[in-house]
Formats: C-alpha cells, structure tokens, sequence
C-alpha cells in the first residue's frame, strides 16, 4: 500500500506542472486550452529525439519544455492576431500537433532502452542513497526506492515551479496577465497590450504542460504519440479537487491547490486501479470527477439556500 | 488643452444611407476645466468619449491633446493621459483580484509592467493614505476582492484607478447612472474631490438635469451630433434643470415638425 501510494505521488507530482499550467489557461484565461493535449506529447517526442541523438537527459526537457511554448504560442497567435475563437484555436494546434509529433518521432512510439533519461538518474540516486534498487524495507515499510526517489524530486521540481509561478504572478507583469484573463477593458485603460498578455499566459501553459510530458514519458520508459490524449481533462481535474480544499482562498494558495490536487487525483487513481479496472475505463471516471466537481458547488449552494429558507420559515 | 478640430463619425445604417454619430464638431477644453455634456440618445454623446479614449477612430478632424495632435494614437497609447469610469461599475475593475492589486496595476498606468515586485511597502502604503483620504473607509478593505464592494465603492476605486497617475484628461461616462441615489450622491461628491486636484480636464457625460446644473464650470448640449448649447461661467450658474429641459423639448418638436413636414411632402409628391 505504501509503494502504491508513493508511486502514485510521483505520478501525481510528475502531472503537477501539468495541472498549474491548465489552472493558468482555465483559471487566468478563462477557457480550457486544449493544446495542453498535443504539447504534453511533444514534450515527450522532442525530449526522445534530443536523448536519440545523444543530448543529456536534463537539456533534452529543457528543450521539449521549450516546443511546448511554442505551441502555446502559435495558439495564442490564432486567438489574438487572426481571432480564431479561443476552444477551436486550441483543438486545431492540438490536431496540427499529432502530425508535427509523428514527423519528430519518425514512429508511432519509442521505447527508452539503453537510453540515459532522468529516470537513469534517479536510479543512480537511488543507488547511492539506499544502496539499491529493489524493493526494500525502511522501518517496517516496503518501498521501491526509485519511485520514493522520482516522487522526492518531482515533489521539489512541483513545489519550485509553483513557487516561480506564485512570484511571477505578484509582479507587475503577473498581475496585469491576471487582470487580461479576467477584464480585457481595463487592461487596455492601463495602456497595456492585451494580446501579448494572452500568448504568454498560453506560451507559459504549454511549457508546463510539455514539461509533465516530457518527464512522464522517461518515467514510464515509453514515447507514445496518444499519450497527451485526455490530458486536459486530467489537468481540470486536478485543478478542480485542488480547489475543493482550498476554494476560499487567495489566488496564489489555489495556484498550489494544482499541486496537491494532482497528488488527490493520482492516489485515487492508483487505488481504483488496484481493484484491476482496466485503464481505458479510468478516463469515464476522470471525466466524471471533472463533471462532479463542476456541479457541485451549485448543488451544495443550492441545497443550502434551501435549508436557510425551510429555517427562515 | 484638449482640442477638437472638426470631428466626424459615421456609422452603417440599415441600408446603404450612413448615420451620422458626429458631424463636424469643433470644441475646445481648458485645462482644469470641468465640463458637463448632456444630450438625448443618439445624440452623439457616448460617440465623443470612446473619439478622445481613442476606442474608436474618427471619419475626419484632429484630436489635439496640449498640442500634440493624437488622432492617429491608440487607445492604450492615449490611456496614460487620459483617464475613464464607464457607466457600468464592472468595466472599470478587476473582480477577482484585490482592492489594493487593482490599484497597483493603475499605479502602472501607461509605463512598463516589467518582473518588478507589484505590491512594494512604500505603494502599499501609499494606496492605504490615498483611500484614507478618501474618508469613506476603503482603506479598511484594500486585501479584499473588488468584487465585495458596492457598485459605488467600485465606481470610487475605479476613479481612483483612472486618476492614480494624474492624466490630463479624465472621462466620466455617466458614471453614476447605474448606481442607487444615495451611492450617486457618494461617488459624485469623491468626483468633486478627486477633480479638484491638479490641473485636470473632466468631461462628464450625465443623463441628471440636477447633475448638469449643479456640477462643472462649462455645460455642452449636443443633439444629433452637432453642438446645440455651450454655456460657461455666470450663465452656466444661472441655468435651471427646467430650462435645460425646455430646450430639449424645443429641440425635439423642431425634429417632429421636421418630420411631419416630410410626411406630407411623401403623400402629395409619391
């Protein structure tokens, strides 16, 4: 049980910047971005052919990370520069992108073998700090120590980029994409450039996005070109339990909410796959976490209203 | 100084004939004057404002601001000199983010928003003796989202948005037409505040006879996009909402008589 949860931790800190970058495009821009689809593959695809041809493991996501942003832009060009509508800007990068992807991986999917990934590395962290690989016990608990390896680092990779995106939106920039997301007219009152506000929001989203491709792909040893698919819903998911716990709170406290909603959604998922659901099954049930968390809140309203006006009677 | 040079605009009509918003209108405004425009719908009111904010562009004519001719700027060039509160109280903020964010981002108004820290002590504490000033106790609430205010106390802090930066001109789209008397009665008195700082020109469209009798140093009439009364200094103070309301009235039945005439020039003739 606990070697379940901590891998599913690392699986959910790995989705994490995934689930901050669809809180910037659901949350700031008010839309969900379903180019988070296609740019979460090419992460993964642009990562295998740099690591194919040799580049180190942590420069290869780099620039798989970068690919991403440039999805995101080409996106955000579409919205502000040619006024496609935002949701059809979105699915027409992310269509676009299934064939950029092919025609980067040169096949339908690529499995890391004799590659160096940033799995690699974590093993070999896990070989110096726990003397091994294989399952072991520590205080009674059996664990695999590259997975608690992977859910460490990725739980501080997580935790540093949400610190970077709270910082960032408390700058003058930050605060003014926030303001482009929420109220266009007063964006433009301040003399400042709507449209530039949007195409870095999604740039920065994208990144994100291809990020938690890039590294899941070397986690799991496998580049698929459908992995990115239903990856927008995950990331709403994700953003959406997050605020469950935190609805009430400020802005930068539901940024992290991202977070933690991503360690939510994995463990959940872990444990229902324990009882052998196949995994196809699973995105049913993650579009109806998203349904039930997007209907929620109104009922409990709802049902509360009622109960204050039966009081009142 | 603002200037306008002979300003048109023209909009589609149905059918080919074009509607005329404008049409040749020269004004001129001092600096520090404060200037009341009223008219009846359609009277091209509205169309002058969004011509000086620069959200729309004019057929033909200048816009000079001190000057400097910025007929051919945008509008989020022009917004660092000129200033706006819209009638509707949610156009002016930001909902969801904080009294005291919403204010840093005016702080900003027309320079950079580059990676520097929004909220610094000393702008903090500047919003905090700016609201304070105010003496209506915004200052109490400036971490809470704008969205908890009233309209009025949105339509005071987006006043405040407008004039952080000291524009030279400053738009007042009737902006308490949407609000209850008594938080009109509240925001028009902090307009009389804020106004009476600086060297600022404020134009103020209003619907309220009582408001343009009462407010400003300057009264401009405008009908079916011409200039139908200018009244300044003892003669504007002298003007009574009943008066104003008679040349309306005038204005109007010269329109019907217009009109009749029309009709009975249609029934001999086609």
């Amino acid at each position: 049980m606990i070697s379940v949860s901590i891998g599913a931790l690392a699986i959910g800190f790995i989705l994490a910047p995934l689930a901050m970058g669809v809180f910037l495009s659901y949350r700031i821009l008010r839309f969900p971005d379903i180019t988070v689809d296609g740019s979460f593959a090419l992460g993964a695809v642009i990562t295998a052919r740099m690591i194919i041809c040799g580049v180190d493991p942590v420069t290869a996501t780099a620039l798989g990370m970068l690919g991403g942003a440039v999805a995101g832009l080409v996106t955000g060009l579409l919205i502000t520069r040619f006024g496609i509508e935002k949701l059809l800007a979105g699915i027409l990068v992310m269509i676009g992108l299934y064939s950029v992807n092919f025609w980067i991986l040169g096949q339908g999917s690529y499995p890391y073998n004799q590659d160096i990934t940033l799995y690699t590395y974590a093993s070999s962290v896990a070989q110096t700090v726990f003397g091994g690989t294989a399952m072991q016990s520590v205080l009674g608990l059996s664990h695999s120590p590259v997975r608690t390896v992977v859910m460490l680092l990725s739980g501080v990779t997580a935790a540093l980029i949400g610190w970077l995106l709270f910082w960032f939106f408390r700058t003058r920039f930050g605060l003014s994409m926030r303001a482009a997301g929420s109220n266009e007219q007063s964006v433009r009152a301040l003399g400042a450039n709507v449209s530039v506000r949007i195409i870095a929001a999604l740039a920065i989203s994208n990144a994100l996005a291809a990020f938690s491709g890039a590294v899941w792909a070397q986690y799991y040893a496998t580049v698929a070109l459908d992995e990115g698919m239903g990856m927008l819903v995950v990331g709403l998911a994700c953003v959406l339990i997050g605020e469950a716990f935190l609805r009430q709170r400020s802005f930068g406290v539901r940024l992290f909410g991202a977070v933690l909603g991503a360690a939510v959604y994995e463990l959940i998922r872990s444990y229902i796959m324990l009882t052998g659901l196949a995994g196809n099954y699973f995105k049913l049930i993650t579009a109806l976490i998203v349904l039930i968390a997007l209907l929620l809140p109104a009922r409990i309203r709802a049902l509360r209203q009622q109960a204050a006006s039966a009081g009142g009677v | 100084m603002l200037a306008l040079e002979g300003i048109s605009k023209y909009y589609e009509g149905h059918g080919a004939e074009a509607i005329n918003a404008l049409e040749a209108l020269s004004l001129r405004f001092a600096g520090g004057s404060f200037v009341v425009i009223v008219g009846s719908n359609g009277s091209g009111k509205s169309t002058l404002l969004n011509l000086i904010a620069g959200s729309e562009r004019v057929a033909s004519g200048r816009i000079l601001l001190d000057g400097e001719d910025i007929t051919a700027q945008p509008e989020h060039q022009r917004a660092a000199r000129i200033g706006r509160v819209f009638q509707n109280p949610f156009r002016g903020t930001v909902p969801d983010m904080t009294v005291e964010e919403n204010l840093a981002l005016a702080a900003r108004r027309g320079r950079s928003f580059d990676l520097g820290f929004a909220l610094t002590r000393e702008l903090r504490d500047e919003i905090h003796a700016r609201l304070a000033d105010l003496g209506i106790g915004l200052e109490a609430r400036m971490t809470q989202p704008v969205a908890a205010l009233s309209g009025g106390q949105r339509q005071i802090v987006t006043m405040l948005m407008a004039t952080w930066e000291r524009p030279r001109v400053l738009l007042l789209d009737e902006h308490t037409a949407a609000l209850d008397p008594q938080s009109a009665d509240l925001v028009l008195q902090i307009t009389g505040q804020i106004v009476n700082t600086g060297n600022l020109t404020v134009l103020m469209v209003t619907h309220s006879m009582q408001q343009a009798v009462h407010f400003g140093d300057r009264l401009v009439m405008l009908h079916r996009g011409r200039l139908a009364l200018d009244i300044s200094g003892s003669e504007k103070n002298r003007a009574q909402p009943g008066e104003l309301i008679h040349r309306f009235e005038e204005l109007r039945r010269a329109e019907l008589l217009d009109e009749t005439v029309g009709i009975l020039l249609k029934e001999q003739y086609v």
